[in-house]
This record gives C-alpha cells, structure tokens and sequence, in this order.
C-alpha cells in the first residue's frame, strides 16, 4: 500500500515537472474556451463578490480578452505563487492577477506587453512640503504601513530616520494620515487611494517621482507567438480606447498612479 | 510537508521582543490597577449606592462587558478624533483597557463585598472594633478569599489580551512578534518563542499575586 502511494506521489511529480505545450491561438479559438488564471484573494483585481460571483479589474478584463477571440471565459483560480506553475503546467492559457515581469519568471513564462503598472510611490497631504520620497527621511516625520507588510522592513534601508506606525489594514493607514498621527504612506499606492475618498477634507498629495515602478503584462505560455502577438495588438486598443484605465478606475476608485503609455510597435 | 525549522534569526532578536514583552506587562500593570481603581467605587455604588448610582454602574458594566475590547479601543483610536480627540497609541489602549478591566473588576470586586455576612459584621460591631478594625479584620479577609482566583485570572487575560494593542501601533510583544516573523519570514519559530516569552509572563504573575496573597491575606493559591 505504501509503495503504491509513494509510487503515485512519484508519478505526481513527474507528471508537474513535465512541461505540457501551450495551447495555440488557434487550438484556443476552436475549442471554443479560454482558460484565464486569476487570483480570487485580491481584491479589487479579482474576488468573489458579494454574489459569490467572481468580480474585478481582472474578471473585466479576462472577459473582454475572451469577447475579442469570440471564446468563451473560464476562469481558473490561482494563489499568487501557483500562477507560473499553472502556466508551465499548462492548466491555463493566460495568467492575470498582476504577473509583475521579473526576469527570473520570464525564464518559464512568457509576458505580452504591460497590462498595468504596480508603482511605490508616497500619499501624503498638503501638511508636509516635500516634492520628492527622499525629503521623507526627517526623524519628525511619521510614515504609516500596515503591521505584516514585507514593504516595512525594505523600507528601513531607504528612509531610517522617520518613525514609524503601524496599523492594522489600508484603510486605517489613510485614517492615521488624514487624522495626523502619520504624514505619509510609502506603498503600492493603487490599492491604497480609493480609501481617501472617506477623506475629501483633506488635501491629498501623491508625489509624482515614485519609488519604484514595476510593471505587469499577461502571463502566457512560454515561446507562445501566436497567443501573444494576438494579445499585444489586443492590448494596444485596449489601452488606446481607454478601456484598460476605465476598467481600473470603476475597480479602484482612481486613475493607474503610473499609467500605461501605449506603443504600436512591440 | 517537510519544512525544516530555523530559530537562529528569531532568536537573535530575542532582546527585541523581550523589550516588546515589557511594553506588554507594562500595559498589564496599569490598565489593572487604574481598573481596579475604579472596580472598587463600582462595586460600593452596586452595593450600597443608591438607586440612580446602581443603574449607572449597570449600564457602565453591561456596556463593557458586553462589547469585545477591541472594539472599544478601536472607537476610542478611531472614532475620537472625528470628535476632537486625538489619544496616542499607548494612550487609547490604556484608556480602552483600563475601562474595559474597570468594568469586569467591578464585578469581581462586588462578589467580594457581599460575601461579607451581616452576621460578622454585627459581631464585630459588638465586639467594639472600630470601622478600620473591621474592614482589616472582619471584611478585607473575606473580601481577599472570595475576590482572589478570579482577580489573579483576570490579570493574566490582561496581559493576554492586551495583545490587541498590536493592531492600534503600539510596539509590544505580539507587535514585535508580527514584525519580525514579516521580516524572516519565520512565522512559525516566532510565535513559538512568543508564545513561551507570555508563558513565562503570566507563570510570573499569577506567582508574585499568589505570595502577595500568602503573604497579606493568608489566602493559599496554587499557581499549578
């Protein structure tokens, strides 16, 4: 019995290890389905909403992908660190869920062009007279996080001196700015700012150098050109007609910090 | 299933967390005594206030009671300084805290009063003690066996509970506990060395409350 099982396992194991080839463009159009990786602990990118009905920038947009290829949407949920495995696996055709592009994921997977931008950047008010994130290392400064980010203690390096508060969810850290016990949020800022709308008194600033931008195309299987040259071109409209940004605010509640520009040539 | 553990980078910063395990007696000690501070003047007003005092102290107990203290130290943080009032960290915990002991105390503490028989008291009074001969000799003792098991309880769900300041931005254990397994990624060696750092805490409270019972009221507690 127990060599059974442990042969299964074994089985398992080569069965994931094996790359599967990605499914054409068009093996995708003739069977009729496009099998779309999201991440439905993410919200608003994707979550099950109220309905317990999948809902988010990345459900609008998996959508809208699926329309254009006149195929239908499936979406297949993934946790954050099983979005590359499914892909290589191939379990889905595309991948969502902000597949930041990192050249070490870019060695499995391959990217289309950026979808969106992920920017750390700073919210502060008008209180504070900086212009850029360097201004903040003043040990009169209180900078606000949430207790559990990773940002916390990458954060020490850059900016030692102020102090720092930390609270328990996003929307707390606008509260402690907007009731001063903080003067700035250094973050992924776009998960963030659709909170200072509780806040309108308040005069709101987002420095406009950010920190860091990082950038996150649709994730699809490795050397598949015909996939990703449909996608490219797709997303060009996309960005051109305004749908990617609309798509964005309607989710977020404000435009990309760093928004997409895009290019005709790729 | 074969993750391997590694307590070296927790144990390094033991020195961190013991400060964060004072911040958390710290907040023990006070929102116990200010609590209890109060608990007294609320159990004499449920006792033998009179009927307008009685149901405030009802109200004021029911309310805290029956509310969870996070919630009550959220509203003071949170909701204050939509009103004007701006409580620090430390500040709105110790507030929190201390009126949600203050009403539990109250409890505690009434239990106490009215395990005192009128009998003893009469006899005393016959027997000519005065009001502070009384209270030392007849109520305190009384008071002191009753009240006990449930106030050293009551301390170590203090030192406890005063976890939640983590969630309001006050460096204590539980704080320092989260900030440091962020930064390993050793959540799971870190909440065992926490859990044994309040072990040790509560071990060494509900010891030193047993001898200050020996000691001053010949109250015989086991801590095991």
């Amino acid at each position: 019995m127990l060599r059974k099982f442990i042969l299964l396992i074994a089985l398992f194991v080569f069965a994931a290890s094996t790359t599967a080839a990605a499914r054409t463009l068009d093996e995708i159009i003739s069977d009729g389905t496009l099998r779309i990786g999201v991440n439905p602990n993410f919200p608003p990118m994707s979550s099950f909403g109220m309905t317990n009905q999948l809902e988010g920038f990345d459900i609008d947009v998996g959508r809208r992908i699926a329309d254009a290829l006149g195929v239908k949407a499936e979406f297949v949920t993934t946790e954050a660190a099983q979005r590359v495995p499914f892909l290589v696996s191939n379990r889905i055709d595309i991948a969502l869920g902000a597949m930041t592009r990192t050249p070490e994921r870019a060695k499995l997977i391959g990217y289309t062009i950026p979808l969106h931008s992920e920017a750390m950047g700073v919210i502060t008010t008008d209180k504070i007279d900086i212009q850029s994130w360097e201004e903040l290392d003043r040990s009169d400064i209180t900078l606000v996080n949430m207790r559990g980010n990773l940002s916390v203690s990458l954060l020490k390096d850059k900016l030692p001196k102020p102090k720092v508060l930390l609270v328990d969810g996003n929307a707390d850290t606008i509260r402690a700015i907007a009731q001063g016990r903080a003067d700035a949020l250094v973050e992924n800022i776009d998960s963030f700012l659709k909170f200072t709308n509780n806040y309108r008194n308040v005069k709101w600033r987002v420095l406009s150098d950010t920190i860091f931008v990082a950038y996150c195309g649709i994730g699809i299987g490795k050397d598949n050109d015909s996939l990703r040259n449909f996608l490219n071109i797709l997303l060009f409209d996309l960005h051109t007609s305004g749908f990617v940004n609309d798509t964005w605010e309607k989710w977020y509640g404000s435009p990309m910090a760093v928004p997409i520009v895009p290019n005709p040539y790729f | 299933m074969n993750y391997t553990f590694q307590f070296t980078e927790v144990w390094r910063e033991l020195p961190y967390l013991l400060g964060g395990a004072a911040v958390t007696l710290q907040i023990a000690f006070i929102t116990f005594w200010c609590g209890a501070f109060i608990g007294i003047f609320g159990a004499l007003a449920k006792v033998y206030g009179g009927p307008i005092s009685k149901r405030v102290t009802s109200y004021y107990v029911t309310f805290f009671t029956n509310t969870p203290a996070l919630v009550q130290v959220f509203l003071l943080y949170y909701a204050l300084p939509d009103a004007g009032v701006l409580l620090s960290s430390m500040a709105a915990v110790l507030v929190g805290l201390t009126l949600n002991a203050g009403a539990y105390l109250t409890e505690i503490l009434r239990a106490g009063v009215v395990s005192v028989r009128v009998s003893e008291m009469e006899a005393a009074t016959a027997l000519g003690m005065s009001r502070l001969q009384l209270l030392r000799y007849v109520m305190l003792p009384h008071i002191a066996k009753t009240i006990y098991a449930p106030l050293s309880n009551f301390f170590v769900w203090l030192v406890l509970g005063s976890s939640l300041a983590a969630l309001f931005g006050v460096e204590e254990l539980t704080g320092r506990a989260i900030n440091v397994s962020t930064a390993s990624l050793r959540s799971i060696e870190t909440f065992t060395i926490v859990a044994m750092i309040y072990v040790v805490l509560t071990v060494l409270a509900s010891g030193s409350l047993a001898l200050v019972g020996r000691l001053a009221f010949r109250v015989k507690a086991k801590v095991f």
